[in-house]
């Protein structure tokens, strides 16, 4: 670029103090941040602030505690991954995971990583698929209330089966033990099925409960239809 | 612990034997080293998935640390790239202190992006991404940061702790090591520590800057990898390289970079093009590398976008114009390496970048006038976000843009300085235009994606600031062949010696004649 005169001027008008300027701008600009620090993490939540930690690395338990979100969308997940890693997941067909295979991947997704899932299938079993056929509710350990990012959540395991002490309250359950870090497996072999459980959860606008059932716990007809 | 351990020194050990073999040693060796290493994890894993092989991070690892190892102990048993013993027990130890301490350090934030981050980085680690991943996770949360991240699942954990925080302090040594390589010579010892602190200074004390050391995202990675391309590149064409610097180390770093910055974002092919078309465009880098990037970065591209097509297809998806664009742009750089030889595109090279900005520009402008309310809304955004403090910045950034007008309003001509400034001035309007590409205009809120990719040009902005800010000290007034650049005496030699060789004279005395390949300032005008 050709030069505009009084720039040029100016450069040359500056050249004995340029560096010492510069040095006293650049101290300027390091002391605006060093007073501007504090208070930018003061406005900011918890997970955006640059100073700051958590009591765990592991990352489950802190988004199951932030807010309802993250517990909306991967509370059942977790909930499975914690309490029965390794276990098969049928999902019967004719259910609303087959007909979008954007919302099966991304099912089958979170079943692996936080349901610690060894194997997904998706299986033909139209009566289980319509319905648990039975009343799932005592055997809910944990559960979680829908919202804008997931429907209303419940896990339903087998009492027969060992799981860690915790409240009696399905919706607090998960709240000192979720992990996304445990084991990949369990001792033994266990087989869910995640139905959408037509029983609408009290207060909550969804028709439905997404469900993951232990298949020991379904009626012998309905655990007929699936794979042995 | 062990597994993290384990996985950040091979990372470290192959990167550090990469960056040795290309003759980088001494304290930038380290840091160097760690950044190649982590571009070499990212680029074997994206090699992985896009080419049908297992993912596991086993074959990555050893990919990762083998392949550079042998190439280094060959060297090395010819009597080359020898490493002293203590030194290197010492920064092993070092890297081995740090993963220990940030193990339990528990600072790592995060938003939901980050989330499904590390549940690509699983499926990745467990061989299940290219059966089960969705394409909504395939196109939004691309493969850098899985890959980053996926080795973690070889012990249990959904994300390795250190290396993110280790990626961001290298990213800062970087920018210290590019500062002394060009300025060494004319600023001495004492004088540069001065400058290599308020460097440093000016980074640490950014909020967001700290921020990025813990935040489970790829921010950083692409501002590494920005940072190497741009600066590697400036250095190639300062003629630096060579006299202190070995250029093959340069290009290494360039070659290593762009792959990852392809991986590491949705709009990462774009980027690419952006940071490393001073270089492919520079007649001071020579055409056998500047084809090699194009290679690097079409055949990254292609890869990319191929994996995406097989995944829309096998999904029973309609393939995405942009990954149609994605595929074009790929072909477009591997069919541009023949051009490379138009001496037009040598000669014209300053003002290609210029058709290139301008074209950004005017791109923006007719989206504009298309949609006036994306733009005005992302404007207002990017205003609150960077002045009002709403981004999480506080003033910084407004601050360090006008020490850069400053700088280089006042301070003497900077040679090459393309490379350094054009990823700066086509950030804005490419950030804009991205608004009109996406699903909509850009928000106030520290979350906005426009707000957190401010970070990938705040390295090389400061790298930029420092060496405009630094330039006069102690060089020679020596003018170059019209160009109007103020060198520094090795590397006006350096130039010489280049101008002697393409016209045969041997002697390497300075004269005065013009370049055969045009004036030597094509890329220098500011």
């Amino acid at each position: 670029m050709r030069r505009v005169p009084s720039l040029h001027r100016l450069r040359t008008a500056l050249t004995p103090y340029r560096h010492r300027l510069f040095a006293a701008l650049l101290l300027g600009a390091i002391a605006v941040n060093v007073v501007q620090f504090r208070g930018i993490d003061r406005e900011r939540y918890r997970e955006f602030q640059a100073v700051g930690r958590y009591e765990t690395a592991d990352i489950a338990p802190v988004i199951y505690e932030n807010g309802g979100w993250h517990r909306q969308r991967y509370g059942l997940y977790l909930g499975l991954g914690t309490l029965a890693p390794g276990a098969t997941v049928y999902i019967p067909m004719t259910d609303a995971y087959a007909d979008d295979r954007e919302t099966a991947d991304e099912v089958a997704t979170r079943l692996r990583v936080f349901g610690r899932a060894s194997r997904v299938e998706w299986v033909s079993a139209p009566a289980v698929a319509a319905g648990p056929g039975f009343d799932p509710a005592p055997y809910v350990v944990a559960s979680g209330v829908g919202g804008a990012r997931g429907a209303p959540w419940a896990l339903a395991v087998d009492p027969a089966r060992p799981r860690p002490g915790g409240p009696t309250d399905p919706d607090d359950y998960l709240r000192d033990i979720v992990t996304g870090e445990g084991p990949r497996r369990s001792a033994t072999a266990r087989t869910f099925a995640l139905i959408r459980w037509p029983t609408p959860r009290p207060g909550q606008t969804y028709a439905y409960q997404e469900l993951l059932v232990e298949t020991s716990l379904l009626p012998a007809p309905l655990r007929d239809e699936l794979p042995r | 612990m062990i597994t993290e351990l384990l996985v950040v020194l091979l990372v470290f050990g192959g990167g550090c034997a990469v960056m040795r073999t290309a003759g980088v040693r001494g304290w930038g060796l380290p840091p160097l080293g760690f950044l190649a290493g982590v571009c070499l994890l990212v680029g074997v894993g994206f090699v992985q998935v896009t080419t049908g092989l297992p993912t596991t991070p086993y074959v990555t690892l050893a990919v990762v640390f083998g392949v550079p190892v042998g190439w280094w102990a060959t060297r090395w048993r010819r009597g080359g790239a020898k490493v002293s013993v203590p030194l290197a027990l010492l920064s092993l130890a070092a890297v081995g202190g740090a993963v220990a301490v940030l193990r339990v350090a528990n600072m790592f934030k995060w938003h939901p992006d980050s989330i499904t981050y590390l549940m690509a980085g699983r499926l990745l680690a467990e061989d299940h991404y290219r059966s089960t991943a969705s394409t909504e996770l395939l196109t939004t949360r691309v493969l850098g940061v899985p890959l980053l991240h996926a080795p973690a699942n070889l012990g249990g954990a959904l994300y390795l702790r250190s290396i993110t925080p280790l990626l961001a302090a290298a990213t800062l040594a970087a920018v210290v090591w590019f500062l002394w390589q060009a300025r060494r010579t004319a600023l001495g010892g004492q004088r540069f520590v001065a400058v290599a602190a308020l460097a440093g200074l000016l980074l640490l004390t950014n909020n967001r800057v700290v921020f990025s050391f813990f935040y489970l995202n790829g921010h950083m990675l692409v501002a590494a990898c920005v940072l190497l391309v741009a600066a590697s590149g400036w250095l190639l064409a300062t003629g630096a390289a060579g006299d202190r610097i070995p250029r093959q180390a340069l290009m290494t770093m360039q070659i290593l970079a762009i792959p990852v910055i392809v991986s590491t974002r949705p709009e990462g092919f774009l980027v690419a093009v952006l940071v490393l078309l001073p270089t492919v465009l520079s007649a001071r880098i020579p055409r056998r590398h500047r084809s090699a990037v194009l290679a690097a970065l079409g055949g990254t591209v292609l890869l990319w976008a191929a994996l995406q097509v097989w995944f829309f297809l096998d999904r029973d998806t309609g393939v995405p114009v942009s990954v149609a664009g994605s595929a074009v742009l790929g072909v477009a750089a591997l069919a541009a390496i023949p051009l490379l030889k138009w001496t037009v595109v040598e000669r014209q090279g300053g003002r290609l970048l210029a058709v290139a900005e301008g074209g950004i520009w005017l791109g923006l402008l007719v989206l504009a006038v298309r949609t006036p309310d994306t733009l005005v809304t992302s404007l207002d955004a990017l205003y609150r976000n960077v002045f009002e403090g709403t981004g999480g910045y506080g003033l910084s950034i407004a601050i360090l843009g006008g020490l850069l007008l400053l700088g280089w309003l006042l301070s003497p001509a900077l040679p090459h300085q393309a490379h350094l400034r054009f990823p700066l001035t086509t950030f804005v309007p490419f950030g804009l235009i991205l608004a009109y590409l996406r699903e909509g205009a850009y928000r106030a809120a520290d979350a906005d994606s426009m707000n957190r990719m401010i970070i990938h040009v705040v390295p090389l902005a400061v790298l930029f600031l420092f060496v405009l800010v630094t330039g006069g000290v102690g060089q020679t007034a020596g003018r170059l062949a019209g160009s109007g650049a103020t060198l520094a005496t090795p590397t006006r030699r350096a130039i010489y010696r280049v101008l002697d060789q393409r016209s045969g004279k041997a002697d390497g005395s300075p004269d005065r004649r013009k370049s055969p390949v045009g004036p030597l300032s094509s890329l220098d005008s500011k």
